[in-house]
């Protein structure tokens, strides 16, 4: 209700929420304080020539990514106000009942999401501000002109990440508008899942987009390799936005089944079956938990396909026209690229973390959600080890499900890039898989997915049956 | 602003008018194998400054009524008057508005906000209405606040006191703002015998002593016997009633009578196939999306 009093009340639970708009935050105010400090280095060196034109482009790539990260955030902190309002849902349903509008509700559910964010954004503009005059110290004189580490637009991507998680957090809050308050009365303490509140018009939207994104794909490597026009990829790459932005408006329509499967996979074990249940049980949650998590590592598996790819087409290239030579050219190229390509992955890693935090969160709220039903679990018998792998499980599955789907995604994305780019030049090529990188980014969250779900799955055991089960 | 209402086939007349009205309220709940009517063509006369207790096996319709006479959900056909309002005819935004000033709700469980002390909880009406309580309205509630004996756990949340505190911390809420009329669906049906007494000694002096008209649900004679009048549902409709002076005794043995009657009814429903409006509540409301 009072939103400064519901987090007090429970703090904890925007914590991952603070860390999310904090790292959002502090990406996108180092980036442009980086760059004020890196201008104001090549206009100190004299490096007139070029500087404006490196500068924006770096800018523009800087603010994409950034932009990225913004929008894997505001996914984040929907669902996680979702999953805060749907625990509350009962508690909100009395207010209902006592007098309160939805309007009332949902505004003040948005507040919340504006107070949480006003200290994340201003701790995040302390640190990138702290980071960039100890640079600053560092280079020394060799910085003579103003970097503007101060200036106004600095604190634009700062500004920016507040209004978004703002309207992120009102825009979870949706779900206020569903609650009647009936519910209030009800003798019955099991929470009402979310409805797939996903209408037609979204899956409509999706599927046009999905439609159109892979026409504009097929088109654009076609133009490359079968007609050597190196256009393809002006074509290319607004469809691969197109059919990713379908793939993401339609997730409560196509993730749940692939879940669904993923869960019937995993293993017969109660743990693995319980854990499979209750991601069921939300499928509209967890698609929306693992589609930060799909965004993320796609960008990570394009990027490293693309590069790779075009490294070693490149260079196979350049073999064939077999001139004497070009060894040094070739480990110069090859740097350049690995290079060109660790600076990508390094700017999308933000947003992998970003969703990262975004299903331990989930896992976390929804485990707490389920105090009730867990200490019945536990009142019957169930182990807490038992209990523990139950949650693991949920991570794990959740995180399985986003690497099944981003990694053949971002394979085809960065593989069709690299065609509309280079195979003009050489014709079709089969995509070069960048192992490493697969491999770090899958086991990496894999990883941290179990890593972090340790902290919701020992809160999962300490819960006490007995006082689970006590009506408050 | 109404039309006049037809007066209802009530054995008691009053001088003062009703305040809350039923008229022909019919309320089925379909889905989409089964129907059930859960009220079948309801009058109900609400007399003011009176308890008005509600008995009736479970089942017959008693909390639906309620939901319907407070506005929490629509009849299937019918009207509802509060006053001489029609709520059947507001929007959400009105209804809003009416549960807010005009009516108070205790339920058997989970009456209080969590997060919030008991006196925060007693304000919230005041809060939702988007103003402080006046000096007056404030010495009300420290006088409702010291009559309920709840004052020494002002600052305390809904956790750290006992059932029988919690629900005098709802009644002082639903009192808080004088309402109109107070509904009240099994109040004790939570609390020990002694808790649920002095809950329903509460409710008297309310009654006796500020002139509250409240509807209450029970399912104890002695409870019941507390008020002024007690009407019987079975089947979604009233059957009898009771009303001036009547003994615990006389109301047990009504509804002994009339759960003898719907057992029989059952038994024939077996026997015929029909079905009836006493199913059991299903309490999971887990819908699942598609
Ligand atoms: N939301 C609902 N959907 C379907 N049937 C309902 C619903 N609420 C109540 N009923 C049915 O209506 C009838 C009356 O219920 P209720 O008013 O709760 O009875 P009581 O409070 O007297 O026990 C019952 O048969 C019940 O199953
Ligand atoms: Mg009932």
């Amino acid at each position: 209700m009072n939103p400064i009093r519901e987090i007090r009340a429970n703090p904890r639970q925007f914590a991952p929420s603070f860390l999310v708009v904090f790292i959002a935050a502090l990406f996108g105010t180092a980036i442009m304080q980086g760059i004020g400090i890196l201008s104001a280095l090549m206009r100190s060196a004299e490096v007139v020539s070029g500087s404006d034109t490196a500068t924006v482009m770096i800018m523009v790539v800087g603010m994409t990514f950034f932009l990225i990260a913004l929008f894997v955030s505001s996914i984040v902190i929907a669902n996680t106000f979702s999953i805060i309002i749907a625990g509350r849902s009962r508690q909100l349903a009395l207010l209902r009942l006592i007098g309160a509008s939805t309007k009332r509700l949902r505004r003040s559910a948005g507040l919340e999401g504006l107070i949480v964010s006003i200290p994340a954004t201003l701790a995040a503009v302390v640190v990138s501000t702290g980071l960039a005059l100890v640079t600053l110290g560092l280079l020394g004189d060799a910085v003579t002109a103003d970097p503007g580490v101060g200036s106004f637009q600095m604190f634009v991507p700062a500004v920016a990440t507040i209004v978004v998680t703002w309207y992120a957090a009102f825009l979870g809050a949706k779900r206020i508008s569903g609650i009647s308050p009936i519910e209030a009365t009800s003798q019955a303490v099991e929470q009402r899942s979310e409805d797939a509140r996903s209408s037609k018009r979204s899956l409509g939207l999706a599927l046009v987009l999905l439609t159109l994104g892979l026409i504009m794909l097929g088109g654009g490597a076609f133009l490359g390799f079968a007609l050597s026009n190196p256009a393809g990829l002006l074509i290319a790459t607004p469809g691969g936005a197109c059919s990713f932005l379908g793939l993401i408006i339609g997730n409560a329509w196509f993730l749940p089944p692939l879940q669904r499967f993923t869960g019937a996979v995993m293993g017969r074990s109660a743990a693995t079956r319980l854990a499979a249940k209750n991601i069921d049980r939300h499928p509209t949650r967890s698609a929306r938990t693992v589609i930060g998590l799909i965004i993320g590592i796609t960008l990570v598996t394009m990027f490293a396909t693309a590069m790779t790819t075009f490294r070693d087409q490149l260079v196979s290239y350049a073999q064939s026209l077999g001139q004497e030579g070009f060894e040094i050219v070739e480990d110069a190229l090859m740097q350049v690229i690995d290079r060109t390509m660790l600076f990508f992955l390094g700017m999308v890693a933000f947003s992998v973390i970003i969703a990262v935090i975004g299903v331990v969160n989930a896992l976390t709220l929804s485990v707490r959600q389920r105090t009730r039903e867990i200490g019945l679990l536990m009142a019957l018998g169930q182990s807490p080890a038992k209990v523990r792998s139950m949650v693991l499980g949920e991570g794990l599955q959740l995180t399985a499900v986003a690497c099944l789907v981003a990694v053949p995604l971002g394979i085809v994305y960065g593989w069709i890039g690299a065609l509309a780019v280079i195979s003009p030049l050489t014709g079709f090529f089969a995509p070069s898989l960048p192992w490493w990188v697969l491999g770090v980014v899958v086991l990496g969250s894999l990883l941290a997915v179990a890593l972090a779900s340790r902290a919701p799955a020992k809160a999962a055991t300490t819960i006490n049956p007995i006082e689970a089960l006590e009506a408050v | 602003m109404t039309q006049p209402l037809p007066d209802p086939a009530s054995p008691t007349t009053y001088s003062a008018p009703p305040i809350a009205r039923v008229r022909n309220v019919t309320k089925t709940y379909a889905s989409a194998h089964t129907s059930v009517t859960a009220l079948q063509d309801v009058d109900l006369d609400v007399a003011p400054a009176q308890m008005t207790a509600i008995m009736g096996p479970s089942g017959s319709g008693k909390s639906t009524l309620m939901h319907i006479m407070a506005g929490l959900d629509t009849p299937t056909s019918g009207r509802v008057l509060i006053g001489d309002r029609e709520i059947s005819a507001l929007d959400d935004d009105e209804l809003t508005k009416l549960r807010r000033r005009k009516i108070g709700f205790v339920f058997q469980a989970f009456n209080l906000i969590s997060t919030l002390t008991v006196i925060d909880n007693i304000l919230l009406p005041f809060e939702l209405d988007d103003r402080k309580p006046t000096t007056q309205e404030r010495e009300w509630v420290d006088h409702l606040v010291a009559r309920l004996g709840i004052d020494h756990r002002r600052d305390h949340r809904p956790n750290e006191i006992s059932g029988g505190q919690q629900q005098r911390v709802a009644i002082a809420r639903a009192l808080a703002t004088r309402p109109d009329v107070l509904f009240a669906d099994e109040p004790t049906g939570n609390l020990d015998s002694r808790s649920g007494r002095e809950v329903m000694r509460i409710m008297s002096e309310a009654v006796r002593d500020l002139g509250q008209s409240i509807v209450l649900v029970t399912h104890d004679p002695l409870v019941a016997a507390s008020a002024g009048r007690v009407v019987f549902l079975a089947d979604g409709r009233p059957v009898t009633e009771l009303a001036g002076t009547f003994r615990a005794e006389e109301v047990a043995q009504t509804m002994l009578d009339l759960e003898s009657d719907a057992a029989l009814d059952s038994e024939s429903d077996v026997e015929t196939g029909t079905a009836h409006g006493s199913h059991v509540v299903t309490s999971a409301t887990e819908v699942e999306a598609p």
